[in-house]
């Protein structure tokens, strides 16, 4: 790999869509989604100040080895978004990198929370295998990964498939950003820590505000056309990002103001089946054809 | 504009959700936004456009509907009983009126089908008190057979696969909507958006108009006659179960249930028949069935969950009379227009619609018997339910000009 192309994958990374990105975007998912989710709070401020306690300070220094791994993946994933001005050039990026990534860092997250009792293993693992149906299944038409040509496919038969794979990605949302209790190590955003404040909240509040950008990223990549490299592109491509935030935190909030036993029949007896149609939909467009 | 109708409610029901906790701003927005989404309803103008890849249209006969549906959700917050949560009434309002506008904008046949596929399965998981999988078998096997009869129609060139088309989309929009033979039962306990009504009298009007409009668009003359011939047997069987079911009821829940399932009969009869007149006598019933049926129902819900011992008022009698199809309210002239068309189709029809149109007399003397002692909301409810319709009656070319059957 010629050096020109490492510097700009380690700018990529570390700045922009990368690290600073990932955490400045984030923040301000988190902080909308604690507003959002708790509001007996107060206002933005108070619910600013409860993200920011989970960081480092004077409970915990550093982060657990796990989440900083987990974090990294993220962050891999957020280089293949078609993001304005992403560094990475367009044929290296690649959605299936981006979904083994996230997928990965879901998998330390529960390695390292595997035992706790108040999460559901069996509704990630669900949710997680109707997200690959959701990223997955719009590349069968166009036969490409790269989510730029995804967001531009214009092949009318697809159309269905999409818009199908489209719902189901933002109602896996939830539990893929550990925004609802099943799913949430550290509990819902603004609501009471399982954790007690120290490292390994630290480490949990760290990974969910790196995990919102490529995510939501992703969502903005695969399902809408690319945004051009210039200022409008950015506000466009953030506007849909954080329309993704909060579409998945509103539902996040309908599913935890209905209970758990609303969540799990919402996940494995709507969302489940749904990927399954949706698989056999892209089936059987693909045998018709692109038209 | 027409996507608009769809966007507002959905962004409505999202901002409703995230502020739910924060009750008068939560009202204030969904609110906004529903009167934003029926702006957007009332100026959207009939031409395709394609925004994002995806077509969309909106069709007179559909426009009027959606409409009304707008109108409706409307009058089920306005006349929600005291002490209600209105916010979360108004977000699943404002979601249900998202997925009758996705059914109604969406240009894509296989999209509709999926819209309607979505709905019912987060409608079935709804806490309620029916079990998911009674609750979800009927509009999702109708989904189902949308989504077939869609690919069927753009798949197939041969005639049997156009008539098996028909027969999936008029069994698929039966099934959605929950009429016979896919009734389900009515529990007044349960809350009105997680019930069966909220197909019967609330997704259903669109869901149809929709079918008979847009989706039965792509079958042939031959499949069309196959198409038509199961409406008719459909409304036909609709009809006598429910003025059979109505006779067998006692005052309550199943009485009402079977109303619905008059009506609806009436409906499918009426677009069967594949004439202006019955097109537009399905028309106004399924205005009727949404400014009046349902916001009566809703407003009767708490008197029958308490099974008080039924009482009629002299109120209730104006009640019955609207309920009835009686002049001067809407129904009487969507049942003459409908005994016209009938007439100039096979006179046995149109003797048996008779028929079972006077059985609905008494039966409506009934329905109206099960408010009990109306408190004062209930009856400002349904004095503002009977001018409507009173209104809508006097003046039936309104909404036949809209719906483009005048």
């Amino acid at each position: 790999m010629p050096w020109g192309d490492v510097f700009d994958n380690a700018i990529g990374l570390l700045v922009y869509p990368g690290a600073v990105a990932a955490l400045l975007l984030g923040a301000i998912a988190e902080i909308g989604a604690t507003w959002a989710l708790v509001p007996e709070r107060g206002g933005l401020r108070p619910a600013a100040r409860s993200v920011l306690a989970v960081l480092p300070g004077s409970a915990a220094r550093g982060f657990p080895t796990f989440s900083l791994l987990a974090a990294l993946l993220a962050l891999v994933a957020c280089l293949q978004m078609a993001a304005p001005f992403n560094p990475v050039p367009a044929g290296d990026r690649n959605l299936l990198i981006a979904a083994f990534a996230l997928i990965a860092a879901a998998w330390l997250t529960w390695t390292w929370g595997w035992s706790r009792g108040e999460l559901d293993p069996r509704l990630v693992l669900t949710v997680q295998a109707c997200w690959l149906v959701a990223l997955l299944v719009p590349a069968v038409v166009p036969q490409n990964f790269h989510p730029q040509a995804l967001g531009n496919s214009a092949f009318p038969s697809a159309v269905p498939t999409r818009a199908a794979c489209l719902f189901l990605y933002l109602m896996c949302l939830p539990a893929l950003l550990n925004l609802i209790p099943e799913a949430a190590p550290q509990g819902v955003p603004g609501g009471p820590g399982r954790r007690l404040p120290g490292i390994e909240a630290a480490g949990f509040g760290l990974l969910r505000i790196v995990l919102w950008l490529p995510y939501c990223g992703l969502f903005a990549s695969l399902f809408f056309a690319p945004s051009s490299d210039d200022v409008l592109g950015i506000i466009r491509f953030l506007v849909i990002v954080l329309g993704c935030a909060m579409v998945s935190v509103a539902i996040s909030l309908n599913l935890i103001y209905r209970g758990a036993r609303f969540t799990r029949r919402f996940y494995f007896n709507v969302v489940a089946p749904f990927a399954i149609i949706t698989v056999a939909l892209g089936m059987v467009l693909a045998l018709l054809g692109p038209k | 504009m027409a996507e608009l109708a769809l966007g507002f409610p959905f962004a409505g029901a999202l901002v409703g959700s995230l502020l739910r906790r924060r009750h008068r701003l939560a009202l204030l927005a969904c609110l906004a936004f529903g009167l934003a989404g029926l702006v957007a309803a009332v100026t959207a103008r009939p031409e395709r456009a394609t925004l994002a890849g995806l077509d969309f249209q909106l069709a007179a006969p559909v426009q009027a509907i959606l409409v009304v549906s707008f109108l409706a959700a409307g009058l089920a917050v306005l006349l929600a009983p005291a002490g209600a949560d209105r916010v979360a009434l108004a977000v699943s309002g404002l979601g249900g009126l998202a997925a009758i506008a996705a059914v109604a904008v969406l240009g894509n046949p296989v999209l509709v089908a999926l819209a309607v596929l979505l709905t019912a399965g987060v409608h079935a998981a709804l806490p309620a008190l029916r079990s998911f999988g009674e609750r979800v078998r009927a509009p999702a096997f109708g989904a189902l057979l949308l989504v077939l009869a869609a690919l069927l129609t753009a798949g197939t060139g041969s005639l049997a696969g156009a008539r098996i088309a028909g027969l999936a989309l008029v069994l698929g929009v039966t099934a959605a909507i929950g009429l016979a033979p896919y009734l389900g039962a009515l529990d007044p306990r349960e809350p009105a958006p997680a019930s069966p009504v909220a197909w019967l009298g609330f997704l259903g009007p669109t869901l149809v108009v929709v079918m008979a409009t847009r989706l039965s668009g792509g079958l042939s003359a031959e499949a069309g006659d196959a198409y038509a011939a199961v409406l008719i047997g459909l409304g036909i069987f609709n009809l006598g179960l429910g003025a059979l079911g109505g006779w067998r009821s006692k005052p309550g829940a199943d009485l009402w249930r079977y109303s619905f399932l008059g009506d609806w009969g009436l409906v499918l009869v009426g677009l069967g028949l594949l004439s202006r007149d019955g097109f537009g006598a399905a028309s106004l019933l399924l205005v009727s069935i949404l400014l009046l049926r349902l916001p009566l129902y809703l407003l009767a819900r708490p008197a029958l969950v308490k099974t008080g011992r039924p009482e009629l008022h002299a109120a209730g009698l104006l009640v019955a009379a609207a309920l009835a199809g009686s002049a001067p309210f809407a129904g009487f002239a969507a049942r003459l227009l409908l005994l016209r068309s009938a007439s100039a189709v096979a006179w046995p029809l149109a003797l048996f619609l008779a028929v079972a149109m006077l059985s609905w007399l008494p039966l409506s003397i009934r329905l109206a018997q099960t408010f009990g002692r109306p408190s004062r909301r209930v009856t400002f409810g349904v004095a503002l339910l009977l001018v409507i319709n009173l209104a809508v009656g006097l003046y039936p070319a309104f909404i036949l000009k809209l719906v483009g059957a005048s």
